[in-house]
């Protein structure tokens, strides 16, 4: 099995490019939020709130990892496993890019229907452009230069979310467990 | 009103516990002695009507017929007529009810905010105390998140998608120890649905894509009998319908008489008619054609920009949507008779707030503060009533709790700033100042600087509008007696009466400031 999977070296890089963009986008999102947050809820209360959205973050950057894996597994390795620190990283970036953009092109009440109407086509198109992107990463020089150093100058960030999100995993459990 | 300083607080915290008592000399001879001093603990049932405002039932005047159901049960209930919310949305008018303090004390004022954490222990569930069986559920979210506050006191907490439909799946139930909290952690952030953005990309996503498709079938007209769709809560996107709602509400107490070992009390926090209106098409084509306008009331310049026809469009609509909650608190009541579950229970019918339909404005939380928001129903049938009772004179949500430990024979600590309602059992305090505030721009942890607040003495009503842009201290003055619409502003500068209105408001809200005040 461990030879349908790429090494360890190059896993850890795609990590650091989900992780960055999955922890990124909440902590964004912590920043709009917190002025509220200060208005009526106590410094513990928001350590809280941070926890386990740090927890989060770590479980779905993790699955989203797993599921690059697994298509790694699954496909032949000539699509992705091999150099995939560079497709990976290129597909991860079009997938949560395509997330991000999905919510916000559809934040609006008003189109909750037209969002649910949209999945297929917008996938469609996310997974065309993936597919595109992916084959031309690899042959493409500065392309494939220009990931493997994001890629690689990202991994930095992980020695602050792991250590956080472990340190949310504990304060989680304590504050279910008590 | 009772603005707390720093000491009057650290009282009332203990109080709780060590349970000063109230004065009793405003008792007059009770016309509904309480069980609890007659020695056997009795029921109490609160069924709380959201955003129900008392200016649109039958009831209480209304030209359309709203509510022949509620006027049924009024003929043997005491009925209160000038009785307000003290907050214009669910988070401090619950608050206030639950706690009996205005929101300036107990400072739940922002939306999701919760009670002053000190001042947790003064809560209905709390003072009734253990040898009641406590049960609470809410459908709206943001009183099951207070409610969640007091969870040590509560014995049983239904989550608000028990008798729903389909829809987003909390989490509130699932993380006892955080439950008030995981609102703010999930709903309200991490799987936040559109217009906001979930803070979680790839769960919220999930989330999204998961609870608007199961919803998407009962948005769109396709549930049998509701052509505007099924009732939804809209913020998080869970589909009901009022039937089944009410059922399981009277299966519940139907439950409880059965089972429960102790006298119970139930709170239950029912969502309609809560916007978006979606009555039964029973109830679609009532009202319609029947040539009924509101009196005109000019556009307020700090309200919203609703159009005067879609205002009265919306009002058409929430009207049936009351006739339609009256037509099932209707059945629901008469499935308890007939179970013989209502003997030795006081049953109490309110709300949390109105809901607007004037003056530019629609809903509720707005920076208004007209009778349309803030007077809501009570009625209060007692164990064996028989004949109808009215009282006249102005009570607010903040009264409902001294009332109930009264009527249970417990001790009322120092510092609560309701006092028992007037009707059963205690004088009527005529000249008592009453607030309702709005204060949602304010941090709970720091002296008012912007809101609305409303202020009742009597027949006259102050509304305070304080640190809006271009508005920094205006002041509304209504005889409501004479002038129940509010269309006459009698503030003036130089007149007796307004000074002397705005001097005790300023003297309040300056006290109820105090604590919050630096060193």
């Amino acid at each position: 099995m461990r030879n349908r999977l790429p090494p360890l070296t190059q896993i850890l890089p795609v990590y650091a490019v989900i992780a960055f963009v999955v922890y990124g986008w909440t902590i964004i999102l912590v920043f709009w939020k917190l002025p509220s947050w200060l208005f009526f809820l106590h410094g513990g209360e928001i350590v809280a709130i941070l926890s386990y959205s740090f927890l989060l973050n770590l479980l779905e950057s993790l699955i989203v990892l797993i599921g690059l894996l697994g298509l790694c597994w699954l496909l032949p390795a000539r699509l992705l496993r091999d150099d995939f620190n560079v497709r990976g990283a290129a597909l991860a970036l079009v997938l949560l890019v395509s997330i991000m953009l999905h919510l916000w092109v559809y934040n609006n009440s008003d189109l909750r229907e037209a969002f649910i109407r949209s999945l297929l086509p917008w996938w469609g198109v996310t997974l065309a452009l993936a597919a595109v992107l992916v084959w031309w990463a690899s042959r493409t020089a500065w392309l494939r230069r220009g990931l493997l150093e994001l890629s690689d100058r990202l991994v930095v960030f992980l020695y602050i979310f792991v250590p956080m999100s472990l340190i949310s995993l504990v304060i989680v459990i304590i504050r279910n467990l008590t | 009103m009772d603005g707390l300083s720093r000491r009057d607080f650290l009282k009332l915290a203990a109080a709780a516990s060590a349970g000063a008592l109230l004065p009793r000399a405003l008792v007059e001879a009770a016309a509904y002695p309480s069980a609890g001093r007659r020695g056997g603990l009795p029921n109490i049932i609160i069924l709380l009507f959201d955003s129900m405002s008392a200016r649109h039932l039958s009831l209480y005047g209304y030209p359309r017929e709203t509510t022949p159901h509620l006027s049924r049960f009024a003929e043997r209930a005491t009925v209160y007529h000038a009785h307000w919310s003290a907050g214009n949305y669910t988070t401090p008018g619950t608050a206030s009810m639950l706690t009996g303090l205005y929101p300036w004390t107990h400072r739940a004022f922002q939306f999701g905010g919760l009670i002053r954490r000190e001042l947790e222990a003064l809560n209905i569930f709390s003072l009734l105390g253990d040898e009641y069986y406590r049960y609470v559920f809410s459908q709206n979210l943001l009183s099951d998140v207070l409610a969640a506050q007091f969870g040590a006191d509560v014995d049983e907490h239904l989550p608000p998608t028990a008798f729903s439909i389909g829809g987003n799946d909390l989490l509130m139930d699932k993380l006892p120890n955080d439950r008030a909290l995981s609102w703010h952690v999930f709903q309200d952030f991490l799987f936040a649905l559109s217009p906001y953005l979930p803070a979680s990309l790839v769960g919220g996503y999930l989330n999204s894509v998961n609870s608007l498709r199961k919803t998407s079938y009962y948005r769109a007209g396709k549930v049998p009998g509701h052509p505007y769709g099924a009732p939804l809560l809209a913020n998080y996107n869970i589909s009901y319908t009022n039937e089944r709602v009410f059922a399981g509400v009277a299966a519940e107490i139907l439950r409880l008489s059965a089972e429960s070992s102790r006298p119970y009390f139930a709170y239950f926090h029912l969502y309609s008619p809560h916007e978006p209106y979606k009555p039964h098409r029973r109830f679609t084509s009532l009202f319609v054609g029947d040539g009924y306008r509101p009196p005109f009331k000019p556009h307020h310049p700090l309200a919203g920009n609703f159009s005067d026809d879609d205002l009265l469009h919306k009002r058409l609509i929430y009207d049936q949507l009351i006739a339609n909650v009256d037509a099932e608190f209707g059945k629901l009541m008469d499935t308890l008779e007939t179970a013989g579950a209502l003997e030795n229970t006081w049953v109490i019918v309110t709300s949390d707030h109105g809901q607007l339909f004037e003056r530019g404005d629609h809903g509720h939380g707005t920076n208004l503060m007209n009778e349309g928001v803030l007077h809501i129903p009570l009625l209060i049938s007692a164990p064996g009533q028989d004949r109808r009772q009215d009282v006249s004179v102005p009570t607010s949500n903040v009264d409902l709790l001294p009332t109930l430990l009264w009527l249970t024979g417990r001790e009322i600590p120092s510092g609560i700033e309701g006092q028992p309602l007037p009707g059963l059992g205690v004088l009527a305090e005529s000249e008592r100042l009453i607030f309702a505030v709005q204060a949602p721009y304010n941090s709970a942890f720091a002296p008012l600087k912007k809101g609305s607040v409303a202020m009742r003495k009597g027949a006259y009503k102050l509304i305070a509008y304080l640190g809006y842009a271009g508005v920094e201290q205006g002041f509304e003055l209504y005889n409501l007696d004479e002038d129940p619409e509010e269309l006459n502003d009698l503030f003036a500068d130089g007149d007796l009466l307004s000074r002397q209105m705005r001097s005790e408001f300023l003297a309040a809200w300056q006290q109820a400031n105090q604590p919050f005040l630096l060193p």
